[in-house]
């Protein structure tokens, strides 16, 4: 209990105050205290990566043992071994190395990204059905909006053009700022409970 | 030089005053002060998800987003203990992927601890909380990868959520499973809007603990939140009014 709770609750408490008062105050030596705590973080990141990379490795090793046949697991493990040789022995900067980055790393992600758009269709495609009021607003003020925003769209209907911006300045500004500041308030009320230990979830539990 | 920092004085009495009504609510909620949140239909709907997945026989799936430990995302975890409770009690397997390392380790403790307060330790299953990556796509395609390999009966997706929302949700969608979304990020809530079929609108996530355990610390920083948007309100209707009556006292003011 001591060494599960309290020490965290200790730990994050004081980490907590002294980039709060470093955020707000000079004082020299808190400042470089924060900077130190930042830093910190980013280690204690690392070694948690370290327990997510065993993770990787246990679980899709079992797959395997289970389903020798499993051709995903096996790909994942294989090419998590290569990139782990090859940094480590070639280093960072060396061509192997980037290359991977560059030409494997890099064009997979930006096919994943790719699906956006296609996703975006599909999903407008479902919400613009007019089912009830609420989906009827949305469908109206989806085509204003589309109209809006390509030329063609405010030759047809001209109104389209000064509706878009202001619902865009005015509608969708309003909304989102309703969220973020309300969101704000939020983070200030998860953080204050997380400092005086009071947030159980962020030590795992009770 | 003046030990403060210049342009967040107005920031720091500002943080001091909702602190202390934070401190003081939460005092209050424990020595019995009592505060009634509305019901929120996405919280409401966790049981019925779960249900559905109990009754095909196929699993849920839990995740705390891209963000590392974040509000946002210790909001999810929030949901994610007492899902992990829920299907402990079922006999529902739940599945959980998450992005960032350092929120791994946390999803891991919240997930055992759950199912040690279901009074089953023993039906949970190390292999089903998973890091997936820390590249947002690699995150994403690793997650589309759950959901169509385990055939999810559920998908709650409730945390920090960037621009892989999407992806995630209509994937989800895809399988047929039945989707709960919620997320602070004002951009991507309209994604989670139409692609999911309950959604916690942004602030709503933070009731997360007052709604599931009707936790007094809670219930008592919900009420002060409360107060601080009514106050919030009242600052921005003044400041218009001064504003269009030519006064810049509260813009210089909250400059300081």
């Amino acid at each position: 209990m001591f060494l599960r709770k309290t020490v965290p609750t200790i730990i994050a408490s004081i980490s907590g105050v002294v980039v709060v008062v470093a955020y707000f105050f000079q004082i020299t030596p808190i400042g470089t205290l924060a900077d130190h705590i930042l830093k910190w973080r980013s280690v204690i990141a690392v070694f948690a990566l370290g327990l997510g990379g065993v993770n990787i490795i246990r679980l899709h090793t079992k797959n395997i043992q289970r389903d020798p046949k499993n051709f995903y697991s096996a790909a994942l493990l294989l090419t998590f071994a290569i990139t782990i040789v090859v940094g480590l022995t070639m280093g960072q900067t060396s061509a192997p190395y980037t290359f991977i980055f560059d030409y494997i790393n890099v064009p997979t992600g930006s096919a994943i990204f790719s699906l956006l758009a296609f996703y975006i269709g599909t999903a407008a495609y479902r919400a613009f059905r007019a089912k009830n009021a609420e989906a009827a607003i949305l469908l109206i003020t989806g085509c204003i909006v589309m109209l809006g925003r390509v030329p063609i769209g405010a030759k047809i209907l001209p109104f389209t053009a000064p509706a878009t911006d202001w619902i865009m300045s005015v509608l969708n500004v309003g909304g989102q700022r309703g969220v973020m500041i309300a969101g704000a308030i939020g983070f200030i009320a998860v953080s204050l409970r997380i400092i005086v230990g009071l947030e159980r979830r962020a030590y795992g539990g009770e | 030089m003046s030990i403060f920092t210049e342009g967040r004085v107005f920031d720091l009495v500002t943080l001091i005053v909702v602190t202390g009504l934070m401190g003081l609510y939460m005092h209050l909620a424990r020595s019995g002060l009592k505060v009634k949140i509305r019901p929120i239909a996405g919280f409401a709907a966790i049981d019925e998800a779960i249900g559905r997945a109990a009754e095909m026989g196929k699993p849920v799936h839990f995740t705390p987003g891209f963000g590392g430990l974040v509000a946002a995302t210790f909001a999810g975890l929030e949901v994610l203990g007492y899902v992990a409770r829920l299907t402990a009690q079922y006999d529902v397997r739940l599945v959980v992927t998450v992005s960032q390392a350092e929120t791994f380790a946390v999803t891991e403790q919240v997930m055992r601890q759950a199912y040690l307060e279901a009074g089953k330790p023993e039906a949970y299953r190390p292999e089903d909380c998973r890091f997936i990556s820390t590249d947002q796509w690699a995150y994403a395609s690793g997650v589309i990868g759950v959901l169509y390999r385990e055939r999810v009966a559920s998908n709650i997706m409730i945390g920090q959520f960037a621009a892989e929302a999407l992806i995630l949700a209509e994937a989800g969608n895809t399988v047929g499973a039945i989707q709960i979304a919620g997320t602070t990020n004002a951009y991507q809530i309209p994604f989670f809007v139409v692609a999911c079929d309950y959604v916690i609108l942004g602030e709503e996530m933070f009731a997360a603990g007052a709604h599931f355990t009707n936790n007094k610390v809670h219930l008592g920083s919900l009420r002060a939140e409360d107060l601080v948007k009514a106050a919030c309100l009242a600052i921005m209707v003044i400041g218009a009014v001064m504003t269009t009556a030519g006064s810049d006292v509260l813009k210089t003011l909250m400059s300081k």
